[in-house]
């Protein structure tokens, strides 16, 4: 929500939510698998908090200065801050460049690719994590 | 004086010396001739009376202490004759007493008095006159625009307003009643030896018994323990933090005790119970229709400017009449949302009729904001009836907690913070520029 235009913010996850009701609705149709459509999930609002759990990243790296060198070190995040730093992700990768695209209608996209475990979000996350990996070998600078 | 008389005072000054030296002789008072040399000279402790049917009672009405300890009656025949037997420390404290007694009596006496003139101001019966309706008339002959209640008049019994004095601590002879008195805050010391004699009992008891067996026990969730201003006005003496966290601390070595349900009701005494569970008797009453629906009215819904009451009348069908017009008044999707949602939450939505009417607020439909406005201040209505029902749930039977958590019970003091000069609104400074 931006300058308190909260109607505006409920409008556009409106929009969204129908644009995800609608992508899944056309999966299920199109199947007639009963296990595969199962696993369809037809309610956005639980697609939603599926994909924001699937793209919390738990570990980050912060700068911090030791002996003149500035490391990498590999920190955990707080539960607030993962779910922010998930929502964050989803709703940039939603307003990226893509000219023919509504922001609902590619919001909607990507929030059901990070419930599936593909698309931007969950690579960027996963890379986030690489990258803490690669420099797991100065974690014991947090506390020195 | 003869040669007895002056062997009986050889025989006296003898015992006198001996309990001087400290040991426990016990004189009757006849033997003593009626000088006051004798028990002053040993700052009167001497002078102590085995037969308690001879040392006249005295007790005031506000002290528990001298009830617990035992004691002594005293008329005004006793205070006037005896004057000559009591110690110094006795006399003043006598003196004191009576001054406060009768202060007290005066004090009652203009109680009783204004009540009844009051009553009669007030055009009510003197018999029925309750402090209720005392406090009531005094609220409207001396209207206070003072926030702090402490500070508006009220008109009290005198034992209300003056703070409660111990009795006295000892005897005529100056001997103290009860036996931590030297510690000068017995009644503290010896709660805490009540407590510590308490641990080592249950101590016994539970020899054999291991310290995981003990469960965490859930009966004092819903309370807490009395705060130092409690426990100072209980004994009677003033506590300083350290002794109230000393004195706590001895409590919850008795809370962790795997057999401290012994000690229940003791425990509890020093409980009381939190906001929460104190607030249960303030649900609104419920009226009996004439087609014999329950209702109950809400009145003075709050928020912002919005002035609103509600009816939730049960059984009902789930009707809505909000100032005439069905939820359709609430044009935005989310104020019915949020008038719906303690039914939702009390699974009442189709059960309860709901009327209401709401009035006030800065912008109305006549006078909308701006055309593109998309609310028109229509949440504060919402949220004024969504108190309303909430209430009116509550007080049906509602499960309160849950409205409770919910948010839903609580009334939105907001109110529009005024701008500031010097600033651009109420706290945005204009931008700073360093030239």
């Amino acid at each position: 929500m931006r300058m308190g235009k909260k109607e505006l913010a409920r409008s556009i996850m409106d929009k969204t939510f129908m644009t995800i009701k609608k992508v899944q609705l056309a999966k299920y149709y199109n199947t007639q698998d009963p296990e595969e459509r199962a696993k369809i999930i037809l309610n956005p609002l639980e697609l939603l908090h599926k994909a924001v759990e699937n793209s919390k990243p738990f570990l980050e790296t912060t700068p911090i200065k030791r002996g003149g060198h500035t490391y990498q070190v590999p920190v955990p995040i707080r539960e607030n801050k993962q779910q922010a730093l998930a929502i964050k992700w989803l709703i940039e990768a939603g307003k990226e460049k893509d000219d023919d695209m509504r922001f609902f209608v590619k919001f909607g996209y990507e929030i059901i690719d990070a419930a599936n475990g593909t698309g931007k979000v969950i690579k960027k996350k996963v890379e986030l994590h690489k990258r803490c990996e690669a420099n797991r070998a100065y974690a014991h600078y947090r506390w020195s | 004086m003869n040669s007895s008389a002056k062997a009986l005072q050889l025989v006296t000054r003898s015992r006198v010396s001996a309990a001087v030296c400290g040991s426990t002789v016990r004189i009757p008072r006849n033997f003593f001739s009626s000088s006051t040399e004798s028990t002053s000279t040993a700052g009167g402790t001497t002078s102590s009376d085995p037969s308690s049917q001879n040392v006249p009672q005295f007790s005031f009405e506000n002290n528990a202490a001298a009830e617990a300890t035992g004691a002594i009656k005293l008329t005004k025949e006793d205070l006037d004759s005896k004057r000559g037997t009591i110690s110094k420390a006795m006399h003043a404290y006598l003196k004191r007493a009576k001054e406060h007694q009768e202060f007290m009596d005066t004090q009652e006496k203009e109680f009783v008095f204004g009540r009844r003139h009051l009553a009669n101001m007030m055009g009510k019966d003197i018999e029925s006159f309750t402090q209720k309706d005392v406090d009531e008339a005094i609220r409207y002959l001396f209207p206070s625009g003072l926030y702090e209640p402490k500070a508006r008049p009220i008109m009290r019994p005198p034992q209300e307003v003056y703070p409660k004095q111990k009795a006295a601590q000892f005897d005529m002879s100056g001997r103290p009643h009860h036996p931590f008195f030297y510690t000068a805050k017995p009644n503290f010391y010896y709660l805490l030896h009540e407590m510590v004699s308490k641990i080592n009992s249950l101590n016994k008891l539970a020899a054999g018994v291991s310290r995981s067996e003990s469960v965490e026990d859930d009966s004092f969730s819903g309370s807490t323990w009395i705060s130092k201003e409690d426990l100072e006005t209980r004994l009677l003496e003033k506590i300083t933090d350290q002794m109230y966290s000393e004195w706590l601390a001895c409590f919850e070595r008795i809370v962790a005790h795997p057999k401290k349900d012994k000690e229940l009701e003791f425990i509890k005494a020093y409980r009381k119970p939190l906001a929460v569970q104190s607030k249960t008797s303030e649900l609104l009453p419920i009226t009996l229709e004439p087609d014999g629906r329950k209702s109950v009215h809400v009145p003075m819904c709050m928020k912002k400017s919005v002035r609103a009451d509600v009816l939730v009348t049960v059984p009902g069908t789930g009707e809505f009449k909000i100032n005439g017009q069905g939820l359709d008044f609430f044009k935005l999707i989310s104020n019915r949302e949020a008038v719906i949602a303690p039914l939702q939450l009390a699974k009442m939505l189709g059960k309860v009729d709901i009327e209401a009417n709401c009035q006030g607020g800065s912008k109305t439909p006549e006078k909308p904001k701006s055309p593109g406005c998309p609310d028109n201040g229509e949440t504060a209505r919402a949220i004024a009836v969504r108190w309303g029902i909430a209430n009116g749930l509550a007080a049906l039977g509602a499960d309160v907690e849950k409205l409770r958590l919910a948010g839903y019970l609580v009334k939105d003091y907001r109110q529009r913070e005024r701008k500031k000069p010097g600033k651009e609104s109420a706290r945005r400074t204009w931008t700073w520029k360093k030239r």
